[in-house]
């Protein structure tokens, strides 16, 4: 009995401001797919930076003749300074961070270049002795790169000791750009949302003021009165969620899967199960912003 | 069931107090009319008595509960153990005669069982048993009231506020919206009714409060509009002898001393005078009071 009124209230209240629900639906609808591909993108770099950390390399370059500046003054590394530092790699202070290394003469750094820049006039300008012998290290613990260049890059014969995640960090910090940015935009419009669903609970309570005056006078209690506006703000709220849950799910469905990652194919991206994890959330930020906004907005009309 | 015990209430940006230190009670069972200009407290008094405005100072216990510390979520449910009948009926238009009597009773959860066999009888009560389907519109003025009335009364409430429920009315559906109230006051619902309509008044003999900018300047049993038959509290009448007098010159049926400085003598308070104008030099009938109750008792003298 009580709900069916509370339902048919309800169902009063989307009939009377239907423009308004509307626009309820849509704000709701594109803050929360900003919010959810905000969410998204952070998952995508996470799962970037395991996937290329765990990849990164930290590399020990030696002296070459060519190199004419500090440190190496155009004298090539001697193979007792090779020798040290692989002592050093493998000596008591750095063999616990360090998974594997393997080394890369002359002739292997060459082969690696041709192979990585073939078909481009770069591989034909290098030749085997301008390319750095050099030790590539594989960390235990990728992000602990900075204890192998304190210990080496002083090394006699050293060149220079490059974390290779360091190449990484400007597409990075480009996505967290996005992330933030798209971030922000849902905010502004989450909180047009939040505007938007108090002002049409106050027109809609506005609209049926004669009722909740009577309500009142007859002792309806508050959750009665409030409850058919709250859940008209939330349903609202709700649709524009399911939407935005919807195209979070078809991005990663049709574009993410099956655009970027057909065409990239040497990455991962994020999936099926991430957009799964996101369009709960969305639901769950749609349904409780609608409820708080709506219970603010319709205290006034509850005062005793 | 009612009393004020110097209850002050002063409305925010006002100095002058729309009800100043009232004292007074409202015994189970009684009829009384509120008098008194317009602005003298008469609706203030109602408001208060219902819990939508607090005194600035004082207390009010109604039906046992202190008004001042009844905390704002139990005000509906206290609501709902009285009625409320207004002047302008505040029906809704777009309901039915059953429906608008029904709303009152579905929106404090009551099951459809119960109102299919509660709205019936009390429309039967009220006089307008076969128009359960017309709209408000389709009735007059008097027909509308006792749908008003219906509504008050159909969660057989303790106490009945009527505020100038027959202002709207011509004289003849006024008598009957009276003798619809007596019935109401006979079952055993106290009933508390602010009016301006001095034919009533003097024609039901029933406790009369007068009202003077916010103070009771009279309070007498079986009274009429204007006389001081048997009061039931005492007052410092020279204080507000003016004041009275004031009303005592509006026109009224009752008082045949027409010119205001004429009426002064007549209207005053003095034993001599009283029984002159008194509507019917009723003896005095057993107090409706319990002898336990705090409100003064009549003095003898006063008597006629």
């Amino acid at each position: 009995m009580r709900l069916g009124l509370v339902l048919s209230e309800v169902g009063q209240g989307f009939r009377r401001n239907l423009s308004m629900v509307i626009s309820v639906v849509l704000v709701t609808f594109i803050s929360l797919t900003f919010f959810g591909a905000a969410i998204l993108l952070q998952f995508q770099i996470n799962q970037m930076k395991g996937y290329w950390y765990d990849r990164a390399q930290v590399a020990i370059y030696f002296c070459t003749d060519v190199q004419t500046e500090q440190p190496c003054n155009g004298a090539e590394a001697s193979a007792d300074q090779i020798a040290a530092v692989k002592a050093q790699l493998e000596g008591p202070t750095l063999r616990p961070y360090v998974k594997k290394f393997t080394f890369e003469n002359h002739q292997q750094a060459y082969d690696n270049f041709e192979k990585q820049f073939a078909n481009t006039s770069l591989a034909q300008l290098a030749s085997p002795d301008i390319l750095s012998q050099a030790f590539r290290v594989n960390m235990k613990d990728p992000s602990q790169a900075d204890i192998l260049s304190e210990q080496l890059s002083k090394q006699p014969g050293v060149e220079e000791v490059q974390d290779q995640r360091g190449l990484l960090d400007p597409i990075f910090s480009i996505m967290n750009a996005a992330s933030y940015t798209a971030i922000g935009i849902a905010a502004l419009m989450l909180v047009a949302a939040v505007l938007l669903i108090s002002t049409t609970i106050r027109l809609s309570a506005f609209s049926r003021r004669r009722e909740l005056g009577i309500m009142r006078l007859v002792g309806a209690s508050n959750r009665f009165i409030e409850t058919p506006f709250i859940l008209e703000g939330v349903l609202a709220a709700l649709i524009g969620s399911l939407l935005a849950g919807g195209a979070i799910i078809a991005i990663v469905q049709f574009f993410v899967q099956g655009y970027l990652q057909k065409t990239i194919t040497n990455t991962a991206f994020v999936g099926l199960p991430d957009a799964l994890v996101v369009a709960p959330i969305l639901l769950l930020v749609g349904a409780l912003l609608a409820a708080l906004s709506a219970s603010v907005a319709i205290r006034r009309y509850l005062k005793v | 069931m009612i009393r004020f015990d110097h209850v002050t209430k002063t409305y925010a940006g006002t100095t002058r107090p729309a009800l100043n230190a009232v004292d007074l009670e409202v015994l189970k069972g009684e009829f009384v009319f509120l008098v008194g200009a317009s602005g003298s407290g008469k609706s203030s008094f109602l408001r208060l008595v219902l819990k939508e405005e607090r005194p600035t100072k004082g207390k009010i216990h109604v039906l046992g509960q202190e008004l001042n510390t009844l905390p704002a979520r139990k005000v509906p449910y206290f609501r709902r153990s009285l009625g409320v009948v207004f002047q302008d009926f505040r029906l809704l238009p777009q309901k039915t005669v059953f429906d608008n009597v029904a709303f009152s009773l579905q929106v404090i959860g009551k099951s459809k069982g119960f109102i299919q066999e509660a709205v019936p009888d009390v429309l039967k009560m009220v006089g307008l048993a076969g128009k359960q389907s017309r709209f408000p519109h389709e009735l007059s003025g008097g027909e509308q009231q006792r749908v008003a009335i219906a509504r008050a009364i159909v969660n057989k409430p303790a106490i009945l506020l009527a505020d100038e429920p027959t202002g709207n009315l011509d004289p003849a559906t006024s008598a009957g919206i009276m003798q619809l109230l007596s019935t109401i006051n006979a079952n055993g619902t106290t009933v508390l009714m602010a009016t301006h309509d001095s034919g009533i008044v003097d024609q039901m003999k029933r406790r009369v409060i007068e009202l003077v900018s916010g103070q009771v300047i009279r309070d007498e049993r079986a009274g009429g509009y204007q006389t001081q038959a048997i009061p039931v509290q005492k007052f410092n009448l020279t204080g507000s002898l003016v004041a009275h007098n004031e009303a005592a010159a509006q026109p009224s049926s009752r008082v045949t001393a027409a010119p205001a400085p004429a009426a002064a003598p007549a209207a005053a308070p003095a034993p001599a005078a009283a029984p002159a104008v008194a509507p019917a030099p009723t003896p005095v009938k057993a107090p409706v009071h319990d002898p336990a109750s705090p409100p003064p008792l009549n003095e003898p003298g006063r008597r006629a």
